[in-house]
């Protein structure tokens, strides 16, 4: 057989079918959150200018765009990213799931892709729109400038870059759950992070207890020393680690069982 | 459709072909349905079928145009005649013979109520 | 086609299912497999679908490791779970999103089969019976044109219309080269169907014969009194007798009863299988 024609890991064709089959059964659950979100926005933006005429800061006319596009940006995020392989938590659907004539890397991709890539995109875009007419009709009624969103600040970058981290976790936690990802992937993660805090409570008690911590610590000028290696604790946060759960999620859904 | 009687299906659908060529509903020379066809209108398995006209091959009634279908054979009606008779004497009759004997029932009787049989109609 | 040797599969370690399985399946048949509720009929469609993962030993179907879900693998079988639920949407959009996937699916047999299944490709799926999209997703899998077709009961939930109508769908589509492998409780919906009886009890294939041999073997009788007959290898007691399995070659050829033969493979299957080792030699 012709290995490039037949190739078992990719093909664009059936890649195409498989996003066609999510566009059809899942981008429309996707849609109505960010669209309940900007509603809510809304809501509560003309509550706020109908009964607060106070007076608005600069700060927050400069900053109210970056920081509900972010809160946004995260709260659907991790939404439609728990909802990434919906059908493998359904047990009267997900024979078919996995049945699929696609590779797992196949799903896998196409999962992403919506859930990360294409949901980015479509916040940008949207957001963008959004705040454009937001400031018009703002201007208009009352008199109020808005700063537009800035997709070049470096804020803005970090943002996403943070965005990418939440998302693979919760990727991560839409395949290992059975059960509502939404919830329990952060119960998981704040209990991983209670240990993790718990341990170091632990180390300094008992492991440091003889030397006296403090003053060695107040010794290390943190400044410089997380400034020194600001770059690659970065690196690691923003970079390694999404992709490390990545691939995890991936050998996940090959083991995947039924 | 239903199958009654405690003979092999492939049998019993042999049985069926016989009656469709003894009431001349079928001729010699013939082309009779498919194996599939028929598969598909008794609701049975098509390799049981299949055995049913490998059986028939056999006995010379059907016969295989390749790439055509099935046929009556020529002599099919003399055939099936013959193999009925037969198996009607060696199977059907001993049967008869034995209630007869049980309920008492002579062969005179038998002709009158023949002869009856034969004019009503 | 299928080959299976010696698997081990288990849900939970301490009550092994399957040991030491092996089985191997062909195509051009009809296997229809029977066994007790929990003796692991619907577990083995699964492997061999490559929705569980066997434990040990070997599992090759169609030339690939089901586990490994190779695409191409995927496109030449098709799973009919005993229940299922469809997204929700149209029967013409399901088709539309779903047979791209097979590469041989014929939209003319998908409409042959929904207008024999009498159902309109505008209808929504969420409100059919579930007898209807058994028959959908019966009438789809067919049209896939799959190698291997699984089935797990496949006439639950089928009225007897229907039930007549599938035993056609398997006649009409069935083929040298297509492997159907039939799991059910229900012989008597598929009696005339099936090609090939296979039996699994405690997680070993403890009988597998085909019609043929079984009708060449075993004579179904039944009789008044059971003197009246030698070499009976299983009896059952019935209105007014008894339901008697002897062999062929005392009793001539018979028609099949696979709930009495199922009967007796479960009360003495060294008996039964004895009798198919004898007519082999002779």
């Amino acid at each position: 057989m012709n290995t490039i024609t037949k190739n078992k890991y990719f093909s664009f064709q059936r890649f195409m079918l498989l996003l066609k089959k999510e566009a059809q059964f899942n981008v429309k659950r996707d849609l109505l959150i960010v669209g309940a979100m900007f509603s809510l926005f809304t809501l509560v933006m003309t509550l706020v200018f109908e009964f607060d005429e106070g007076n608005y800061d600069s700060e927050m006319l400069e900053n109210l765009h970056f920081i509900a596009f972010t809160v946004m940006l995260f709260v659907g995020g991790v939404f439609i990213s728990s909802f990434s392989f919906m059908e493998l938590r359904d047990k009267l659907k997900s024979h078919f799931y996995l049945l699929t004539p696609g590779s797992n890397f196949e799903k896998f991709l196409g999962n992403l892709l919506i859930s990360l890539v294409a949901y980015i995109l479509f916040m940008i875009v949207t957001y963008l729109t959004y705040s454009w007419i937001f400031n018009w009709i703002v201007f208009k009624l009352y008199g109020l400038q808005f700063s537009p969103l800035n997709l070049i600040s470096e804020e803005f970058l970090i943002a996403i870059n943070v965005f990418v981290l939440v998302h693979s976790i919760s990727f991560l936690g839409s395949i290992t759950f059975k059960k509502y990802p939404v919830i329990f992937t952060p119960i998981a993660g704040f209990i991983l992070l209670t240990v993790v805090s718990l341990f170091n409570e632990l180390m300094e008690k008992i492991v440091f207890a003889k030397m006296d911590l403090d003053k060695h610590l107040s010794n290390i000028d943190f400044e410089d020393f997380f400034g020194q290696y600001e770059n690659l604790f970065k690196f690691i946060l923003f970079y390694v680690i999404p992709i490390i759960l990545w691939i995890t999620t991936y050998l996940k859904l090959n083991e995947k069982e039924y | 459709m239903e199958f009654n009687d405690n003979k092999a299906i492939y049998l019993q659908i042999t049985d069926l072909f016989f009656d469709e060529i003894l009431m001349k509903k079928w001729n010699n020379g013939d082309r009779i349905p498919s194996v599939r066809e028929l598969a598909i209108n008794i609701e049975v398995n098509p390799n049981t079928v299949m055995r049913t006209y490998n059986y028939l091959q056999e006995k010379g009634i059907v016969f295989n145009k390749r790439g055509i279908g099935y046929f009556l054979a020529d002599d099919a009606y003399k055939a099936t005649l013959n193999l009925r008779k037969e198996e009607f004497i060696q199977q059907e009759l001993p049967q008869i013979f034995k209630t007869m004997n049980l309920l008492d029932i002579k062969l005179k009787d038998l002709e009158i109520l023949y002869n009856e049989h034969i004019n009503k109609k | 086609m299928i080959k299976i040797e010696e698997l081990e599969f288990y849900y939970k370690r301490k009550s092994e299912l399957f040991q030491h399985l092996n089985v191997d399946l062909n195509e051009g048949k009809v296997y229809g497999i029977l066994g007790h509720n929990g003796a692991g009929k619907t577990t083995l469609l699964k492997l061999i679908a490559g929705l569980l993962f066997p434990k040990s030993g070997k599992c090759s179907v169609n030339g690939f490791v089901p586990k490994e879900r190779n695409p191409y693998f995927l496109q030449e079988i098709f799973y009919i779970p005993e229940e299922f639920e469809f997204p929700s949407t149209t029967i013409a959009k399901y088709i539309k999103t779903h047979s791209g996937f097979y590469p041989k699916f014929d939209m003319n047999i998908m409409d042959d089969l929904l207008n024999e299944f009498e159902l309109s490709v505008s209808r929504k799926i969420h409100n059919l019976s579930f007898g209807q999209k058994k028959k959908l997703l019966i009438a789809f899998a067919v049209s896939t044109n799959c190698k291997i077709l699984l089935m797990d009961e496949p006439t639950n939930g089928l009225d007897i219309p229907s039930k007549s109508k599938f035993r056609k769908v398997i006649a009409s589509y069935f083929n040298d080269d297509r492997l159907f492998i039939i799991s059910t409780h229900q012989v008597r919906d598929l009696d005339n169907i099936l090609d090939t009886i296979i039996v699994i009890e405690k997680g070993e294939v403890i009988f597998n014969q085909t019609i043929e041999e079984i009708q060449n073997t075993l004579s179904f009788q039944k009789v008044k009194n059971l003197s009246e007959m030698d070499h009976v290898l299983f009896s059952e007691k019935e209105f007014g007798g008894f339901s008697v399995l002897a062999e062929s070659k005392d009793f001539g050829e018979t028609k099949i009863d696979i709930e009495l033969l199922y009967k007796a493979i479960n009360s003495n299957k060294e008996t039964i299988n004895e009798a198919f080792k004898n007519e082999h030699n002779n």
